[in-house]
């Protein structure tokens, strides 16, 4: 799978999951998820849930920090470094 | 230092120099050197502040002394050496604050731990040896195993490695970051450490990640704001310390009970000014660290107020135990289960680490129920507020959309019960008794109609206030998400700069201009660290209470003891007994008692030998008081009593003169009284001089005491006032004490009259004397009065009073304790209690 597709369904999945009816614009590959409270420690597990049975991947408890999943370009390459 | 591969993740930002780094280092342009020389500056100011204020202690002094000069020095550091001048930095600060046998041990201690962690062998063993270390030291400190150790170093080597080792093995043992010496020193050593006990658990993995992660001169401008947020708290800290905070004996209305409440919560500015101080001075040195305790008091739910009041503790907490345990359960059972065992596995850790936390800052490892019923409480009120987040979502947007009024009146709405809730909770929390809280409970239950238009009016403007907050916090992030702009620099710099210079110039103002006294007393007030009024109370009373709560909630105090030596309160020469009073001292011994010797006669008096028959030509006077009458902290020969004698035999006349000292450490004038009937009177006397020194207080303090203790009081008049104030064993002790201070006059006169008839049927003159407090009292107009009005009474029963109140007039009362945490007075005091003493015993006589 390519870099783009996980990009577009990772970006869904947090519009629909924790942004509903936000415009899909204003989130942005370098928009700040975690430090700026969007993905909170629930919102966080819930991702990580979401990006294991989505993409079939393990992803480690000390994996699921800011370092990994602040923005949705560390999202996507994390998820494409374990595929 | 490990082999190991160092991640490839951390490669640009924690693993090698930051991208910010290598274009500005060492080739400043002018716009940059401006607002380094601003940023300077305004650090300069803040230091004044500190200093003219006295924040926290002289070693922060010292400490931001070292910040300013390692500032520059870091920032013209080449890139690559900053990090070794940061950790070189940290190191000059611990040899400034703790001096070098300490600083060497400090350092020694922490080097070897940092050595096992990178010891050549199997990670496991790493752990397994890291752990018998600290368990040898856990034995050290709990005074099990004698060392060559100072007992100064626990607190701060404690606060550098009990929370840290664990998240340094834990991204070690993930290699989730990288390790180099100089990362090691700096880590564990950071500079401000060393004045700060409680100290956030900075993340490892965060400290390397964040690095310079963005323009240097925006991340000093950061870390200057963030240590005058600090400032200000801790300030506002002070005034609430010393103007709010009472104790719950003193509460007595409803809009009282709410300050209370209210004041439970404010304690924590304490934590909250020292964490940006802290966090602000890492910013210094290019941490660019999350924002510590963001706005706590405007949560607007329970996991928002998790997240703010100490975001590191709960990183930290994330970190290590929730997610490792999450990410397991959830393998095995359904989200929702593994998410509620993860939390209350997660609060259960907080609660245990708190206690490990407070064995290594003072000693011992409290197990008590406030702190149990407390985290339960937080525990579950976070996991109900995740299950309802996990059902129902959270409102989260990136845009600054307006936001309909009702969804702001909920968001007020929500501000404000989760306030009243968390407040409700810290009065659990800081009470001495689950009576006490039930207490404030029940003075708030009573509110009248203007006391609730009051308190509802408090919190609407809470309210109120989490609404405009929000709506400039929307403002804010959603500028920053949409257009990625940079952090101003130059308003809040001047902002800094400017309000650095108004405090400033009010604190020196009185020095120069005609103030209002009212206001320069309250500056006054504010730029020294002093007990209040509550603090001194307990300390007073802390000569035989458990200090356990005491030194939990009352930092001042807290600090004070921390310093005391093992077993200074301990006195060796007293034992238990059934009865009331259920302790004395026993004859023949002699011991070591804060800090002197202490002997004691065949009668079990702190006194020289006495023959129990009056020798001829004597006239004898028994003396019966508390701690300061018994000579705690000084020489047998420097009690004033003793002094008294030898003076006045020394005059040679035909009269022989004896002073019994009947006085015993921790007798209130109930218990006295008690002690007179048992054995004073057995001795032939002329006449006796009972000493206190605020006995409405402590009258009313006995009374409370015996019946809280359930203790046998041979008095029926007594028994009765308990019985009509329905006081029992289970009743808290401020609950008694409110009861029965409007009857302390009562119960005063009671005990005097009690003297005087049994003075009388002897042939004994009733002598009064009353000794100062150890602090000025003359600015509080109760106290004074309550010191008049005592002699009053005694007057009205028919003693003698001797006035000895103004005896430490005109010297630094503090300069007569007997050392920084007991006020009791040293050799000095006792002689000028001696000569008042002696010249109003001439005086008597001679009328």
């Amino acid at each position: 799978m390519d870099r783009h597709a996980i990009h577009d369904r990772v970006k869904a999945y947090i519009l629909t999951e924790f942004l509903p009816g936000e415009d899909p614009d204003e989130l942005a590959d370098d928009t700040p998820l975690m430090t700026t409270g969007i993905l909170d420690s629930l919102a966080t597990l819930k991702l990580v849930t979401f990006l294991e049975q989505e993409f079939d991947i393990a992803v480690e408890a000390h994996e699921a920090d800011a370092e990994n999943l602040d923005t949705l370009d560390l999202i996507v390459a994390l998820v494409a470094g374990k595929l | 230092m490990s082999s190991r591969p160092q991640p490839k993740s951390a490669g640009s930002s924690a693993g090698g120099v930051p991208p910010a780094i290598p274009a500005a280092a060492g080739k400043f342009r002018v716009s940059q050197l401006i607002r380094f020389a601003a940023v300077g500056v305004q650090l300069a100011l803040i230091t004044l502040v500190v200093r003219t204020f006295d924040i926290e202690s002289g070693a922060f002094f010292r400490v931001m002394t070292i910040a300013c000069g390692g500032f520059v020095l870091h920032h013209l550091a080449p890139a690559r050496l900053r990090l070794p001048v940061f950790a070189l930095v940290s190191l000059a600060g611990i040899y400034a604050v703790l001096g070098t046998a300490n600083a060497i041990q400090v350092v020694g201690l922490g080097l070897l731990f940092i050595g096992l962690a990178h010891l050549p062998v199997r990670f496991a063993l790493r752990v397994a040896l890291i752990l018998a270390a600290a368990g040898v030291l856990a034995a050290v400190r709990a005074g099990a195993i004698p060392a060559p150790l100072s007992g100064a170093i626990w607190p701060i080597f404690g606060a550098m490695f009990m929370f840290r080792m664990i998240v340094y093995l834990y991204d070690l043992a993930n290699k989730a970051a990288p390790f180099s010496p100089s990362r090691a020193l700096a880590y564990f050593f950071m500079l401000p450490n060393v004045c700060f006990p409680l100290f956030p658990v900075v993340d490892y993995k965060t400290f390397c990640r964040t690095y310079y992660d963005d323009e240097d001169v925006r991340v000093y401008q950061t870390g200057v704001e963030w240590m005058f947020r600090g400032l200000i708290q801790l300030l506002l800290y002070r005034w609430v310390y010393q103007n709010l905070m009472v104790g719950a004996d003193t509460v007595a209305s409803p809009l009282a009970a709410a300050t209370f409440v209210l004041t439970a919560f404010l304690m924590y500015l304490k934590i909250s000014g020292s964490f940006h101080m802290i966090v602000g001075m890492l910013h210094l040195f290019g941490f660019n660290l999350v924002p510590t305790n963001n706005r706590y008091f405007l949560s607007e739910s329970f996991t928002d107020y998790w997240r703010r009041i100490n975001i590191y503790w709960k990183d930290f907490l994330q970190k290590v135990f929730f997610n490792p345990v999450y990410f397991r359960l959830n393998k095995r059972m359904n989200a929702t289960a593994a998410l509620v065992a993860a939390t209350l596995i997660a609060f259960f850790v907080t609660w245990a680490l708190h206690s490990y936390q407070w064995f290594w800052i003072r000693g011992s490892f409290p197990v008590i129920w406030q702190d149990i019923v407390f985290w339960s409480i937080m525990g579950l009120l976070v996991l109900g507020n995740m299950l309802w987040e996990n059902k129902y979502g959270r409102q989260r947007s990136l845009s600054r959309a307006k936001h309909p009024l009702a969804s702001e009146a909920k968001l007020a709405l929500r501000t404000v019960g989760t306030f009243v809730v968390v407040c409700t909770s810290w009065v659990i929390w800081s009470s001495e008794t689950f009576g006490e809280f039930t207490l404030i409970l029940g003075h708030l239950s009573r509110a009248g109609v203007r006391d609730v238009l009051v308190i509802l009016a408090a919190l609407a403007a809470l309210g109120v206030l989490a609404v405009i907050v929000a709506r400039a916090e929307r403002g804010k992030a959603g500028s920053r998400l949409g257009k990625k702009k940079p952090a101003p620099f130059w308003g809040p710099a001047y902002q800094v700069a400017a309000s650095c210079v108004v405090i400033l110039f009010i604190a020196y103002a009185p020095l120069v201009m005609p103030v209002d006294p009212a206001i320069s007393n309250v500056v006054d007030n504010l730029k020294t660290s002093r007990l209040n009024s509550r603090d001194m109370a307990m300390m007073d009373r802390g000569y035989y209470e458990d200090l356990t709560n005491v030194a939990r909630f009352n930092e001042g105090l807290g600090n004070l003891y921390a310093q005391k030596p093992p077993n200074w309160e301990r006195c060796w020469a007293m034992h238990s007994r059934e009865g009331c009073p259920d302790f004395e001292l026993m004859p023949n011994k002699e011991v070591w008692f804060k800090g002197a010797m202490m002997s004691t006669n065949q009668w079990a008096m702190r006194d020289r030998p006495y023959d129990e028959a009056k020798p001829e030509g004597t006239y004898r006077i028994a003396v019966t008081g508390a701690s300061h009458d018994m000579g705690t902290g000084v020489g047998d020969d420097e009690v004033y009593d003793n002094v008294v004698e030898d003076r006045l035999n020394a005059e040679g006349g035909a009269v022989h003169y004896e002073l019994l000292n009947f006085s015993v450490g921790g007798y209130g004038p109930l218990q006295r009284l008690v002690d007179m009937d048992l054995r004073m009177f057995d001795f032939d006397l002329d006449a006796m001089l009972y000493v206190g020194i605020d006995d409405l207080y402590w009258m009313v303090k006995d009374v409370a005491d015996a019946a809280q203790h359930d203790l046998p009081v041979p008095y029926e008049y007594i028994n009765n006032v308990m019985k009509e104030e329905g006081l029992a064993p289970g009743t808290a002790y401020a609950e008694s004490v409110q009861k029965l201070k409007p009857r302390s006059e009562e119960l005063l006169r009671w005990l005097y009259d009690e003297i005087v008839r049994r003075c009388n049927e002897r042939g004994i003159v009733p002598m009064a004397g009353y000794i100062p407090h150890m602090m000025s009292i003359d600015a509080e107009p109760a106290k004074v009065a309550a010191v008049r009005r005592q002699m009053e009474i005694a007057r009205e029963a028919g003693m003698v009073v001797i006035d000895m109140t103004d005896a430490y007039d005109g010297t630094d009362y503090r300069s007569l304790w007997i050392a920084p945490w007991d006020s009791h007075p040293n050799a000095e005091g006792h002689g000028l209690l001696a000569d008042k003493l002696y010249d109003e015993l001439k005086r008597a006589a001679s009328l």
